[in-house]
């Protein structure tokens, strides 16, 4: 799709600058500055990228920040799992002001539902970056 | 369907003790097959075999010139590819499709070690937002259910029953993988695998196929057996990855798709007789009972420990001893619900029959609680 500046003022994601890609979001997770994007027409915020609203569809979405610290909304104790991801860490789904993520708890920490957490660093798996949350 | 359990040979040979003793059950000769859909799931992970339907069509002896497709959407596959096939005989494009899956994913007949089974189990999650923070299949069902456990009150022992009423049900089924009974203590002291879940709230890996022969509705008298009706499948997703579903716990896919399956069939939760819920852990059974309506939000729990979800009770559920004692062959378990819920109504049950059978519902959920399956039978009165 071809950009047309001379049509006025355009939607955030048709400029590939400015779409939250992957490679944008984990940049700005690193710099414990965490990023989502929220939708103008139904309002949902998202905590991953998306090239549009995963709930309504629209391509005015917009790269949001989000807050370094939130709730844990739900959490899991896990034993069994891939090699490399060792045993006895918790995952817990966090809510980031309007946007719900899914993060690692620091190694040693342990949280329940609504306990108020803060980003404080990030993990890597085979390449990928995420975001490590401890209890406040 | 065969016996589920651990196997060593090729997913064809597989496959076709699952699929030469169904396509006898229907009447159907194999020169009569118009279609054939086929679900396997980690063939391409595990075994190095992609594109499998024209191998698995051509061991069964279907003939060049059936339509043959391989299908995969994580532990729903083997529903999905049955929804194709009832869609395909309903809008007339084939008259008659072979449908089912065939899985070998055991860690004892592929030599793979747990820890890289869970890894490729995972792959149904997405891989930047779900895989990398640690997230495993376990895990996802532990998230929904912690999080059910604090809105609600649902209690470990809770769980535990479960899977204690579906080691019942799986005692009086010869297929079943583990068929022997089980106790709430066993449950509570079996090791931790994800919170709150214990090894006991966990379906086996299992090998095994399954396969059921679809059909038109007006000829599905002329092959001389007893047909069952498909009075409504509906299939639905939800959100990738898993904080962008909408209230978890409440797997709104399956709400969707229980409610386009009950205005199909014309009937609803209170009218079926016999179920068969995705019970890949204890847990997942909970969400499943409380989704489709067959109870309450909030109490599926108590419905579980009072015995209502017993094969005596009033919504008896996995009387096949479901995923959990039957055994869960990824790419086999959809069209496996089917064929337990056929027996059922056609009154072929033994000792695990549920008397007197007309409706029953069928719920198949897959991968990261993203794709739902409701499938409605109705006996022929």
């Amino acid at each position: 799709m071809s950009n047309r500046p001379e049509q006025g003022q355009r939607a955030a994601s048709d400029d590939e600058s400015e779409r939250l890609t992957h490679e944008r979001w984990t940049r700005a997770l690193e710099a414990g500055e965490p990023m989502g994007l929220s939708c103008g027409d139904c309002g949902y915020v998202t905590g991953t990228p998306k090239a549009a609203c995963v709930r309504c569809g629209s391509r005015d979405v917009s790269t949001v920040s989000l807050p370094t610290s939130g709730t844990v909304y739900t959490k899991s104790t896990i034993e069994i799992a891939p090699g490399n991801q060792g045993r006895g860490y918790q995952i817990a789904l966090i809510d980031l002001g309007d946007a719900r993520m899914l993060g690692r708890i620091a190694d040693g920490d342990h949280v329940e539902i609504d306990d108020t957490v803060e980003l404080t660093g990030t993990y890597e798996y085979d390449g990928d970056i995420v975001g490590v949350f401890e209890a406040r | 369907m065969t016996d589920f359990g651990v196997y060593t040979k090729p997913i064809a040979e597989l496959f076709a003790d699952a699929a030469l003793p169904a396509m006898e059950d229907a009447g159907i000769e194999n020169g009569d097959v118009d279609a054939f859909y086929f679900g396997n799931v980690l063939g391409g992970a595990i075994l190095n075999e992609t594109h499998l339907a024209p191998q698995v069509a051509s061991h069964i002896g279907l003939p060049p010139g059936t339509s043959v497709q391989r299908y995969e959407d994580a532990c729903a596959t083997g529903s999905l590819a049955l929804k194709h096939a009832v869609r395909a005989v309903e809008t007339g494009e084939h008259d008659v499709v072979l449908v089912g899956g065939a899985e070998r994913c055991t860690p004892a007949g592929t030599g793979i070690e747990t820890s890289e089974m869970t890894r490729i189990f995972g792959s149904g999650a997405h891989r930047q937002y779900e895989q990398a923070p640690g997230m495993t299949t376990a895990s996802v069902f532990a998230l929904h259910t912690q999080r059910h456990m604090h809105e609600y009150g649902t209690t470990e022992e809770q769980l535990a029953e479960v899977a204690v009423k579906n080691h019942y049900h799986g005692s009086m089924n010869s297929r079943a993988q583990f068929g022997e009974e089980k106790t709430v203590e066993e449950v509570l002291e079996s090791p931790v695998i994800a919170s709150p879940f214990r090894l006991l709230d966990c379906c086996p890996f299992s090998d095994g196929a399954s396969a059921v022969v679809v059909v038109g509705e007006s000829a599905a008298e002329s092959y001389g057996v007893e047909p069952v009706d498909v009075a409504g499948i509906s299939h639905q997703a939800n959100a990738s990855p898993v904080a962008d579903q909408p209230n978890p716990p409440s797997t709104e896919m399956v709400r969707r798709a229980a409610r386009d399956t009950f205005d199909q069939a014309g009937f609803g939760p209170g009218d079926v007789d016999v179920t068969e819920v995705h019970d890949c852990f204890t847990g997942a059974e909970i969400l499943a009972l409380e989704a489709l309506g067959l109870v309450e939000d909030g109490r599926a729990g108590p419905a579980t420990v009072q015995g209502r979800t017993r094969l005596t009770g009033d919504i008896p559920v996995n009387p096949s001893g479901g995923l959990k004692s039957k055994g869960h062959p990824i790419g086999a378990t959809g069209t496996a619900q089917i064929v337990e819920l056929t027996e059922q109504l056609r009154g072929e049950s033994g000792e695990r029959q549920v008397e007197d059978s007309t409706r029953a519902l069928a719920h198949n959920v897959g991968g990261m609680t993203a794709t739902a399956v409701v499938t409605a039978l109705e006996a022929r009165t």
